[in-house]
């Protein structure tokens, strides 16, 4: 098949069987402006303008004073609530833009409390087509390339129950809370929270191990927002960083040199991503699908309330 | 005419060609369309720092680096046991659906540089650059794409459609 055959092949195959184009221009300028205002609104909180950061808290208090709040939405020590969703399992009853390809994010694998690994979010999608990767499978585990061998530790495989050395002072861990859900409130001004695992931006905690610093205590904040016709997990979680941790490995990570010295790591697809910032004691992950754009969520990454391990 | 108008048009004369090459890199139509839409979000965006002249090139770049973004992000969910039904929106023919088996059986790099070369008739260097490659691995990648190409459609399926 020479070239001509191909170009006819491949212009055949995209201009056959083509469902219905379901964009418009004037959705897409509506939700550019939409990610504006918010883009525009957590700059005003990573400016330290308290003054427009409370009026739109407390506008977005009152706005929502009718709406029915979670019984375990009260973190010590942090005083606002967030608009609770009133069936916190429930499904919204619209289709959702940017999923429209997949189930709602998260909605039937919320991770269990007390779980041992890094919570995963945004795997629950169910593709409706297979394709062969170039990458390894579980089928082909010796095809595995640059993961380090498993070595002998000296830990105990099994987390150790009760504290740890490194754990948090409980009112630094209030403050982070506090933080996030103050956050929360502006990024997402008409949204409602919904529990991941645990109750909305309550603080939870659970050991990882390291395997040369052994069990280490990892913490997060974190819900579930339905924002109108979005839908997806906004998680924080602090981790510290023990000296020589050597940088994420994953190629598809954007690295970023910010001005303070600090590395961030992004990844961004179109259904969403993550962003780790390592500071010099903590390593902050913000988890948040297609919620919030890379500035904000570097933005929320580098605030000093999130560095609890310093 | 504000730059609002001139977004609303762009997307009007752009978005039909973006979402063909988008169906061709990843072969589902909603993604493309969930493809298509982050593009011009992007463009919203951006759109007063990008110059008129190199707008068509840096959608295609969004959408491209969007593709092998997802790709890289889910790839863990393609490997399935039980592959689900087709949806009812796949390949209308037979033709159809013996290229789009030929196009999934490549690396989504590969993939994605046959049809930019192929299809979008990008040239070499441009595919480069859109791709942050050297020309040269554009040159290996596209003829290794294009040689599992040709050996996938040369199943029977294909004998009459290839002609």
């Amino acid at each position: 098949m020479d070239e001509i055959d191909i170009k006819g092949a491949l212009r055949r195959y995209v201009t056959t069987g083509a469902p219905p184009f379901p964009l418009a221009a004037s959705d897409l300028l509506a939700k550019g402006r939409q990610r504006q205002l918010l883009r525009v609104g957590l700059s005003c909180l990573g400016s330290g303008t308290m003054v427009i950061v409370t009026a739109l808290v407390t506008s977005s208090a009152l706005t929502n004073l009718s709406a029915p709040v979670h019984p375990g939405l009260q973190v010590p020590g942090c005083e606002r609530s967030l608009p609770a969703q009133a069936r916190p399992t429930a499904s919204p009853t619209e289709p959702i833009v940017g999923y429209t390809s997949a189930p709602p994010v998260g909605s039937t694998s919320a991770p269990p409390v007390g779980f041992t690994s890094t919570p995963t979010v945004g795997t629950t999608s169910t593709p409706d087509y297979v394709e062969p990767s170039q990458y390894p499978t579980a089928e082909s585990p010796s095809q595995f390339v640059g993961e380090p061998d498993l070595v002998p530790t000296q830990w105990p495989s099994v987390a150790p129950e009760g504290p740890l050395p490194r754990d948090v002072d409980p009112a630094r861990l209030a403050a982070m809370a506090c933080y996030v859900k103050g956050a929360a409130l502006i990024l997402f001004p008409n949204a409602s929270f919904a529990p991941a695992s645990e109750p909305p931006m309550e603080i939870a905690r659970w050991p990882e191990l390291n395997f040369t610093a052994g069990w280490q205590p990892t913490y997060s904040v974190r819900a579930r927002v339905i924002d109108g016709r979005r839908n997806g997990i906004f998680q924080v979680k602090v981790a510290p960083l023990m000296p020589g941790t050597p940088p994420p490995q994953l190629p598809q990570l954007e690295v970023r040199r910010l001005g303070n010295g600090r590395t961030a790591y992004l990844d961004r697809g179109p259904f969403g991503g993550f962003v780790i910032v390592d500071t010099e004691h903590s390593s902050i992950a913000i988890f948040f699908d297609d919620l919030l754009t890379d500035d904000q969520a570097l933005a929320l990454a580098t605030a000093p309330e999130l560095d609890i391990f310093r | 005419m504000g730059w609002q108008s001139q977004y609303a048009q762009y997307f009007t004369a752009r978005s039909m060609p973006l979402r063909q090459l988008a169906y061709a890199m990843c072969g589902d139509w909603h993604l493309a369309d969930d493809l298509v839409q982050h593009t011009f979000l992007q463009l919203y965006r951006h759109w007063r720092r990008v110059e008129q002249a190199t707008l068509d090139a840096y959608a295609r770049k969004v959408l491209v680096n969007a593709y092998l973004s997802h790709r890289r992000k889910y790839w863990r969910e393609y490997v399935v046991a039980d592959p689900p039904d087709r949806a009812a929106d796949g390949p209308a023919d037979d033709h159809s659906a013996a290229i789009g088996a030929a196009l999934a059986a490549l690396p989504p790099r590969q993939r994605a540089l046959v049809v930019l070369r192929h299809m979008e008739d990008m040239s070499i260097s441009e595919a480069a650059e859109l791709l942050g490659i050297s020309e040269g691995t554009v040159k290996s990648q596209t003829a290794r794409g294009l040689e599992k190409l040709r050996a996938a459609l040369k199943q029977p399926a294909l004998e009459e459609f290839r002609g």
